[in-house]
């Protein structure tokens, strides 16, 4: 019952007027960036960060995470009403749930996404709240080798199952891994990669990198897209809502489905992304009405919508308990504890339960804040979409620009910014996927330092990585997702399979 | 992109070959895990080009009209990034928003002189009055005196 005086603790640092506040500021925010184009979670998250850097953690934390649900559902508001996913994670949820939308049952499709979505949240952060402290236990046995497997386990971990090309994914990744190297070592002190170039010595902010990869770089490739916006008014009343709850328990099997897949897929990092799209998949296999799927069919936006939540919620928790996130948006969210001065990893569970469990509770109500607000905001939001392109698009440049400044008061990297603007626009042109290399550049430091660290206690043998069952479980598996794209290419006997790019 | 993704490991090895990439007197030196990732990075990006030329997919890259919208939002947002620094960002704010607005968007004067005023201002009253975070002052903010 310790977990459960946690908790109750967590409630009260979150229920403070300031907090409850700061959660409807965060949602709000995270509706209009999930729906604008060109500004999706990560990228808000990021924005957002210097501004944190005045306020207490546990207030930065609810912040963002707030802001992260409410990205997430704005996400899927432009996904049903204009066929434009505004979250790479709510892709799945346009196959199904713009036919619904045309078919003019828009509020029908809305309340759903929404309420599963809430449902898929709270599985999320039940699930996060009976097993954080074995985690985090689990995680207090972790020496270097072992923490280096875990990151490998990430790293392999995207290649193997983010969905993308493997070959792309592991450029991505490993361009990443040598952003981080950039700027002074560690351990050393030396002056790695920067060629004499003083504005290099710091090294370069994964903040910049994620406000050009996924802002700028995002609305280059809404430029280049001809299709025009063709959205379908709605305006969600109370009624259709009620009725659509009343329909809710008929979904159970589908909502249950998908919230497992989406809380596994969040745990091991697989993220969001690949949740709905595996969430969806399996939903039209299994469904007795699968043969509707892709025509209007309610279940197909339950599934991706519960599995998208579920996993956004419950990859906050490896990200918490080991360091390791399981998103690109938790991968943001790592590094601002880091520049909050809070080291992730098991021991914040016992250095700053209130941080811990604050952020827990705080999960719980910001996602009901969440989707009452994207309920009665709908029609608000969704004429922001109206706006022209050519009149948001700068804005929004602006918007960016300045948030790079803001990192820290430098032109370079304002510069930097718009230079991963151009890279985020051509990876997303040839497939290639952004997250990874995010994720390498937050993680890229401390695997280094991990690896190093084992290194040194192992004299240079890489049997270290096999040294004890712990760690050679964890490698082992490591690897196994790293040859699964080799062995599933041997057993489909050559023939590549191309899926869309994850996240 | 693979040839670009492999120049970038020839880079990376060669800035990593400047440190010891063997084994110092604190284990394993500065250049030991970046000269082997570059290489990987090398290895890999060779991989991905071999198989682009094999399968022959070296398809054009976008319709031409295409690139030309994205240069017209790239170009002025790129000059405006690079004016942040030495003119402030206000200034440079309020002409790069008028000029989108009108060379992009098409909006009618109104519109654009409304937007490139207020979101300006908006931002004056967000970052320097309500939170006090600084943004970048030049010349023409010095000239109006406003901080």
């Amino acid at each position: 019952m310790e977990g459960l005086d946690a908790l109750l603790h967590g409630f009260e640092v979150a229920l403070t007027l300031h907090h409850l506040g700061l959660m409807v500021v965060g949602v709000l925010i995270g509706i209009l960036v999930g729906v604008l184009p060109g500004l999706g979670a990560p990228n808000g998250v990021a924005l957002l960060m210097p501004l944190t850097f005045f306020m207490t953690p546990v207030s930065a934390i609810i912040l963002l995470s707030s802001m992260y649900w409410g990205a997430l559902l704005g996400g899927s508001t432009t996904s049903i009403l204009f066929n434009i996913p505004g979250e790479p994670s709510s892709v799945a949820t346009t196959f199904d749930g713009h036919p619904m939308a045309k078919q003019g049952r828009a509020a029908e499709a809305l309340s759903l996404a929404f309420l599963s979505s809430g449902f898929g949240a709270l599985v999320g952060v039940v699930t996060i709240t009976i097993v954080a402290d074995e985690i985090a236990d689990f995680a207090l046995r972790f020496s270097p080798a072992e923490y280096f497997a875990v990151y490998l386990l990430a790293f392999c971990a995207f290649i193997g199952m983010g969905g993308a090309n493997p070959l792309k994914t592991a450029v991505s990744l490993l361009v990443g891994l040598s952003l981080a190297t950039i700027g002074m070592d560690t351990v050393s002190g030396e002056m790695r990669l920067t060629f004499g170039q003083n504005e290099l010595v710091r090294g370069i902010s994964f903040l910049v990198a994620v406000i050009g990869l996924f802002g700028i770089g995002e609305l280059l490739a809404t430029t280049d897209e001809t299709e025009t916006v063709k959205g379908i008014h709605a305006r969600v009343r109370l009624s259709a809502v009620l009725r659509t709850m009343a329909q809710m328990p008929r979904y159970i099997v589908a909502l249950l489905r998908s919230a497992a897949i989406g809380v596994w897929m969040g745990l091991t990092p697989g993220g969001p992304t690949a949740a709905s799209f595996m969430s969806y998949g399996v939903a039209r296999r299994f469904s007795r009405r699968g043969d509707a799927f892709g025509r209007g069919e309610p279940e197909g936006v339950v599934s991706p919508e519960t599995a998208d939540h579920a996993a956004g919620v419950s990859a906050l928790l490896p990200m918490l308990a080991l360091g390791v996130p399981g998103s690109a948006t938790a991968a943001v969210m790592l590094g601002g504890l880091m520049i909050w001065g809070l080291q992730p990893g098991p021991m914040l569970f016992q250095d700053r339960p209130d941080f811990v469990w604050g952020l827990i509770a705080s999960m719980y109500i910001a996602n009901i804040v969440a989707v009452v607000l994207v309920l009665s905001t709908v029609p608000l939001f969704a004429s922001v979409m109206r706006v022209p392109f050519g009149l948001l698009a700068p804005i929004i440049m602006a918007i960016c620009l300045t948030g790079a400044w803001m990192v820290s008061g430098s032109g370079f990297d304002v510069l930097l910014a718009v230079g991963f603007g151009v890279v985020g626009y051509l990876m997303k042109k040839l497939d290639y996927p952004i997250a990874p290399l995010v994720l390498a550049m937050v993680l890229g430091d401390k695997a280094e330092d991990a690896f190093r660290q084992s290194m040194l206690i192992s004299q240079g043998s890489l049997t270290v990585f096999w040294s004890n069952w712990l760690v050679a479980t964890i490698t082992t598996l490591a690897l196994l997702l790293l040859a699964w794209p080799i062995l599933g290419w041997l057993l489909r006997g050559g023939v590549q399979l191309n899926r869309r790019p994850a996240e | 992109m693979a040839l670009a993704a492999a120049a970038f490991g020839g880079v990376v090895v060669f800035g990593a070959l400047q440190h010891d990439t063997g084994w110092g007197p604190t284990g394993p030196g500065a250049g030991y895990f970046p000269v082997r990732i570059g290489f990987l990075l090398i290895g890999v990006a060779t991989l991905l080009l071999l198989r682009e030329v094999l399968a022959g997919s070296l398809a054009r890259f976008s319709e031409p009209g295409a690139m030309r919208r994205v240069f017209a939002l790239l170009l002025p947002t790129a000059i405006f990034g690079a004016a942040i620094a030495p003119l402030g960002a206000y200034a440079t704010m309020a002409a790069y928003l008028l000029w989108m607005a009108r060379a992009l968007a098409k909006a009618r004067w109104h519109v654009a002189v409304l937007l490139a005023v207020l979101m300006p201002l908006g931002f004056f009253l967000l970052f320097e009055t309500w939170l006090g975070v600084p943004l970048a002052k030049g010349p023409i903010e010095e000239a109006l005196g406003i901080y």
